[in-house]
């Protein structure tokens, strides 16, 4: 597994991710998803999942919806609209890093 | 394979075990081991019992015994309660705190220079009334919560807070016991305008992101 550590600060901006790909989720398949999606390689815990959607709720950048599935209550979590914009300026932000972070590791050398 | 009811009320009973009945929580870790559950019985043909016995390993840590200082050490619960509310709580402190900060610098300024005896009673008088306001909602929703009986995050987080404030507000409070008084041997104090408005601008916080709870 992956050092989850370097994953911790993207969190946030996974979920937004994943949310707007799947328009609503629940906290399972949210961590499924991020395991399918990275072969293995990324597990989200469950300490870490469910604080962040709750972050993101507060926020109001996630609605929920709650509904009866398999005999038991399920809650769907989906994007605002301030929730679509801020997921456009994280991700955003997020690309400006994995490039800065492409830099600093691989620098590409040239002769001027 | 879906799980059977008794299946799930296993899981249930297990999680107000650990004493995590506040249904907004609850629901979600429910279904969560439940839906892990059913992928291992899926995937790796487990046994129920199997599959539960695992499941309740990886959720341990989040379902253990927890306190935390800002909730106050009386009152302990599973980490995942008690860390959302302490998260829910430093919000609240810190925006207080700064808000309350800024009024009073500000308007300390204006009332020190004003330095008016009728000013300081009118002021008196007004927080006052909006403590008493505040004293006798803190008491009602205390009942209305106790009448629901349904026990959430916010429920909780109510039940352990509740009693402190309530005192605060009762004791603090300058037109049953002027202890603080903001204006004292004939100087305006600072520090008793600070606290009424930390009072003040904590409720008014509360009140503002109360669906946020």
């Amino acid at each position: 597994m992956a050092n989850s550590k370097l994953y911790k600060g993207s969190l946030n901006t996974i979920i937004l991710k994943l949310l707007d790909e799947g328009e609503k989720m629940y906290g399972y398949e949210i961590t499924q998803k991020v395991k399918e999606i990275t072969k293995g390689e990324l597990k989200i815990t469950e300490g870490a999942l469910y604080p962040a959607l709750h972050k993101l709720e507060a926020e109001g950048l996630l609605d929920v919806e709650v509904k009866k599935v398999d005999n038991r209550l399920r809650k769907y979590y989906k994007l605002t609209d301030q929730g679509v914009r801020e997921k456009t300026n994280r991700l955003a932000e997020l690309e400006e890093f994995i490039r800065n972070m492409e830099q600093l590791v691989n620098p590409k050398w040239s002769i001027n | 394979m879906k799980l059977a009811q008794e299946q799930l009320d296993f899981i249930s009973s297990y999680l107000c075990k650990k004493e995590l009945v506040q249904i907004d929580l609850k629901m979600e870790v429910l279904d969560h081991m439940a839906n892990s559950i059913e992928k291992r019985i899926e995937t790796y043909g487990d046994t129920f019992s199997d599959a539960f016995n695992a499941e309740a390993l990886i959720w341990e840590r989040e379902l253990s015994n927890s306190t935390n200082p800002i909730i106050g050490f009386l009152y302990s619960g599973p980490k995942m309660l008690i860390d959302k509310c302490a998260r829910k709580l430093k919000f609240f402190y810190l925006y207080t705190s700064v808000v309350a900060l800024f009024f009073t610098i500000f308007f300390g300024f204006i009332l020190k220079d004003l330095n008016s005896n009728i000013v300081f009673e009118f002021l008196r008088y007004l927080y006052g009334c909006v403590f008493t306001i505040i004293l006798s909602v803190i008491v009602i929703i205390h009942f209305a919560i106790k009448k629901t009986q349904i026990k959430s995050s916010f429920s909780f987080l109510y039940k352990t807070q509740a009693v402190g404030f309530a005192f605060f507000y009762l004791i603090y409070n300058p037109l049953f016991l002027d202890i603080l008084g903001l204006f004292k041997n004939g100087n305006f104090t600072y520090i008793s305008f600070l606290i009424y408005n930390a009072m003040l601008f904590f409720l008014l916080f509360i009140s503002l992101f109360i669906r946020n709870i």
